[in-house]
């Protein structure tokens, strides 16, 4: 195997792996001067040109063997790596709660500020407030694909569970309500039909979209703009 | 017991020990390892990579880059966490290689 061929293969193979980006950067420029190193000390000791690429390949090892060791060696440097299903759920409950406690003290204010605020103006805030569950769960599925502390398959894990919790989160205001203060608001966990199905396929397809961009970039992309 | 030790703190220790010295590349790591153990540790070369990128993940080294030629060369330089951890990896060894001793020694004695 000649050193590109090595490094294409290396950069395939580390992407499967979820290892992309600069992540992925450096990996293969540490590899790419690893075996330019050995090449250089091969041929200074009589080796061809030939015989030293391909010994110089061999012993960095096998590109699959390497993505795997990379992909649990950085695994294990971040928490959610080292506890995918724990980490999942804790920061999935975390966010909700988060959000409860968002809603909560936004329908206390609203429902406080009924009377001096425009009707547009608190139908924006509602409205925010019923989409913010979504936008939290896009950014953490953008954050998730930068990251990727457990490759592809935690990646897949991640956004079933953001597609079927965080759209499910749902606020409800309305400001007309004779009852009392208090029971103009509402909010919490509730599989509202149309609005938990548009914010569910919207979840799905921007994580199917993300993991898709990836998929069919160039493969050599990185190892293109690796000087040797 | 240290059980991290056994899975991947060999390699880990030998990186962190050479690094307390003087900051290093990869390749450099590799050849010293390999000259300094006399051909005893040949675990692929490649894989000393992705310990020490996540050595670097973990702020236990630094890395500075620098261009040869053309292309670009990673040195690695051990932080104070990384001084920490690799006192802490060097009693585990220690206490890891007594014990190993120890019951070479009591095992010998029990079966003479």
């Amino acid at each position: 195997m000649q050193p590109r061929e090595f490094l294409i293969r290396s950069e395939k193979v580390l992407a499967r792996k979820g290892i992309l980006g600069s992540r992925a950067t450096s990996l293969l420029e540490d590899w790419n001067d690893h075996l330019r190193s050995e090449i250089d000390s091969l041929m200074k000791t009589g080796s061809s040109q030939h015989e030293a690429n391909r010994l110089a390949c061999s012993s960095l090892g096998r590109p699959e063997s390497l993505a795997a060791w990379a992909s649990d060696q950085l695994r294990q440097s971040t928490w959610q790596g080292r506890n995918p299903w724990g980490s999942t759920f804790a920061i999935g409950v975390g966010s909700i709660a988060c959000l409860f406690l968002l809603m909560r003290s936004a329908g206390y204010i609203l429902s406080r500020s009924v009377d001096t605020l425009q009707s547009g103006t608190i139908e924006i805030i509602v409205a925010s407030l019923q989409w913010t569950p979504l936008i939290v769960g896009l950014a953490w599925l953008t954050w998730q694909r930068y990251s990727m502390p457990a490759g592809w398959k935690g990646f897949a894990v991640v956004s079933i569970w953001t597609a079927v919790l965080l759209p499910s989160v749902f606020f409800i205001f309305n400001p007309s309500k004779p009852a009392s203060i208090d029971s103009s608001w509402s909010f919490g966990l509730g599989y509202i039909g149309g609005a938990f199905i548009v914010k569910f396929a919207i979840t799905l397809l921007y994580s199917v979209a993300l993991w898709s961009i990836e998929n069919r970039r160039c493969e050599t992309q990185i190892v293109d703009s690796i000087k040797t | 017991m240290p059980r991290d030790l056994f899975i991947d703190g060999v390699p880990e220790l030998l990186l962190l020990r050479l690094l307390a010295r003087r900051e290093m590349y990869g390749y450099e790591l590799v050849g010293e390892i390999r000259s300094l153990s006399d051909g005893v540790f040949t675990f692929g070369e490649g894989c000393v990579y992705p310990i020490l990128h996540r050595l670097v993940a973990g702020k236990l080294l630094s890395v500075r880059k620098e261009l040869v030629g053309k292309r670009p060369r990673r040195y690695y330089h051990l932080t104070a966490n990384g001084q920490k951890r690799l006192s802490q990896l060097e009693k585990s060894w220690e206490s890891v290689s007594t014990g190993v001793t120890n019951f070479r020694k009591g095992a010998s004695n029990a079966t003479a």
